[in-house]
C-alpha cells in the first residue's frame, strides 16, 4: 500500500487545525493517565507525548498509508501505540527496579486479541447478548452509572453520534463527554483478560 | 463476538472524532490547563514542525528532479542528442572529469547524478524536454 509523501503529509496538516488535533490528542493522553501518578509520566507533560507522536507521524517514522485510513485517525492509531509502548517499558522498568508484581490489565482490545469466529451467526447473536450482558454486570461492579452503561449499549448498537445520544439520552451535549470520559475509564474483560475503554 | 467488539471499538472512535473543539477546550480547562502557557507551546511546536517538513519536503523535490534529469540526461546521451551531449561535455570540462568519461553514452545514471547535481536541475529538464521534442 502507498505511503503518504512528505507534501502530502504538508497538505493534510494545511487542511486541518493542528491545535484542535493536539487538543483531542492531549484530552486521549490525559484519559489514558487518569489512573497514574506524575511519577509515571517520568518527566513528561501530557503536550509532549502529543507532539512526538505527531512529529514521528509525519516525519516519515511511522508511515501513514491514505488509502488505509484518515490523517486523524492514523495519528490517533500512533498515540495509542506510542502510549502502550510506552506504558509497557514504565511497567518493565518498574518490575526492575522495584521488583514489585504490577497488576495484570490493559491490553490493546484490536491488536493483540485473536479470537476464533463462529460460522453459525445465530449462536454469534446469542452470544453477543450474553456477552454484552456479562460487559454491562462488569461495569456495574466497576461503578458504572445509568447513563454510563445506556451509552455503553448505545455504543455496542452501533449508535455513536453525539447529537444522537445527548437525544436518547435527555441531555446536554457537554454532559455526554463527560459520562463518556468517565465510561472510558471502566475496563471490559475479554477472553479473561481486562480491557481499560479508555484506551479504544 | 468479534463483530460486537469491533462495533464498539467503532463507535468509540467515531463519538471521540465528533467532539467539538469548543467542548475539547472545555474539558481541557477543567483539568486544569492553562491556555496562555498552551497556545505558545503549541505555537512553537507547529512553527517547528512546519518548517522541518517543508525542508524535508524540498529536499525529497530536489532528489525527484534529480532522478528525473538524470534519466532524461541517460536517454539523451544514448541518442547522441547534440544540446545535451555539449552541455555534459562543458560540465565535464568544467570539472576536469575528462579522464573518467571519455564516452558520454557509457556514463551510468549514478554519475550522471554526480555530475548535474549541483546545476540548475529546472534548467536541464527544460534543456532536455526541448530537444527530446525536437527530436522527435
Amino acid at each position: 500500500m502507498r505511503v503518504a509523501t512528505t507534501s502530502e503529509i504538508i497538505e493534510q496538516l494545511n487542511a486541518i487545525d493542528i491545535k484542535r488535533l493536539l487538543n483531542k490528542m492531549e484530552l486521549y493522553v490525559r484519559d489514558r493517565f487518569y489512573d497514574k501518578s506524575d511519577r509515571n509520566k517520568r518527566g513528561f507533560q501530557f503536550q509532549d507525548f502529543c507532539q512526538q507522536t505527531l512529529t514521528k507521524a509525519c516525519d516519515g517514522t511511522r508511515k501513514w498509508k491514505p488509502d488505509n485510513c484518515s490523517f486523524e485517525q492514523f495519528i490517533f492509531w500512533a498515540l495509542q501505540s506510542d502510549l502502550d509502548s510506552f506504558f509497557k517499558k514504565f511497567k518493565r522498568t518498574e518490575l526492575t527496579l522495584e521488583k514489585t508484581p504490577q497488576s495484570e490489565y490493559i491490553i490493546n482490545l484490536p491488536n493483540y486479541i485473536e479470537e476464533k469466529s463462529i460460522d453459525d451467526s445465530s449462536f454469534e447473536k446469542i452470544d453477543e447478548k450474553v456477552q454484552l450482558q456479562e460487559w454491562i454486570k462488569q461495569l456495574k461492579d466497576q461503578g458504572a452509572d445509568k447513563d454510563e452503561l445506556e451509552m455503553f449499549e448505545f455504543f455496542a448498537a452501533g449508535i455513536d453520534k453525539p447529537k444522537e445520544i445527548a437525544e436518547l439520552l435527555d441531555k446536554p451535549i457537554e454532559v455526554i463527554y463527560t459520562i463518556s470520559r468517565r465510561l472510558r475509564r471502566k475496563k471490559i474483560k475479554l477472553n479473561e483478560k481486562w480491557t481499560s475503554l479508555k484506551k479504544q | 463476538m468479534d463483530k460486537l467488539k469491533k462495533t464498539i471499538k467503532e463507535s468509540l472512535n467515531n463519538f471521540n472524532e465528533a467532539i467539538p473543539n469548543d467542548l475539547v477546550r472545555k474539558q481541557l480547562e477543567a483539568d486544569g490547563v492553562d491556555w496562555n502557557e498552551h497556545d505558545l507551546l503549541q505555537d512553537k511546536f507547529i512553527k517547528q514542525l512546519t518548517f522541518k517538513l517543508n525542508a524535508k519536503a524540498n529536499k525529497e523535490k530536489q532528489e525527484r528532479m534529480l532522478e528525473r534529469a538524470s534519466n532524461f540526461f541517460k536517454d539523451a546521451l544514448n541518442k547522441g542528442l547534440d544540446k545535451p551531449i555539449a552541455y555534459m561535455n562543458n560540465l565535464i570540462n568544467t570539472n576536469q572529469l575528462q579522464t573518467q568519461f571519455s564516452r558520454l553514452e557509457k556514463m551510468s545514471e549514478e554519475q550522471i547524478k554526480d555530475v548535474i547535481k549541483d546545476q540548475n536541475l529546472i534548467e536541464i529538464l527544460e534543456m532536455l524536454e526541448e530537444e527530446s521534442k525536437r527530436e522527435q
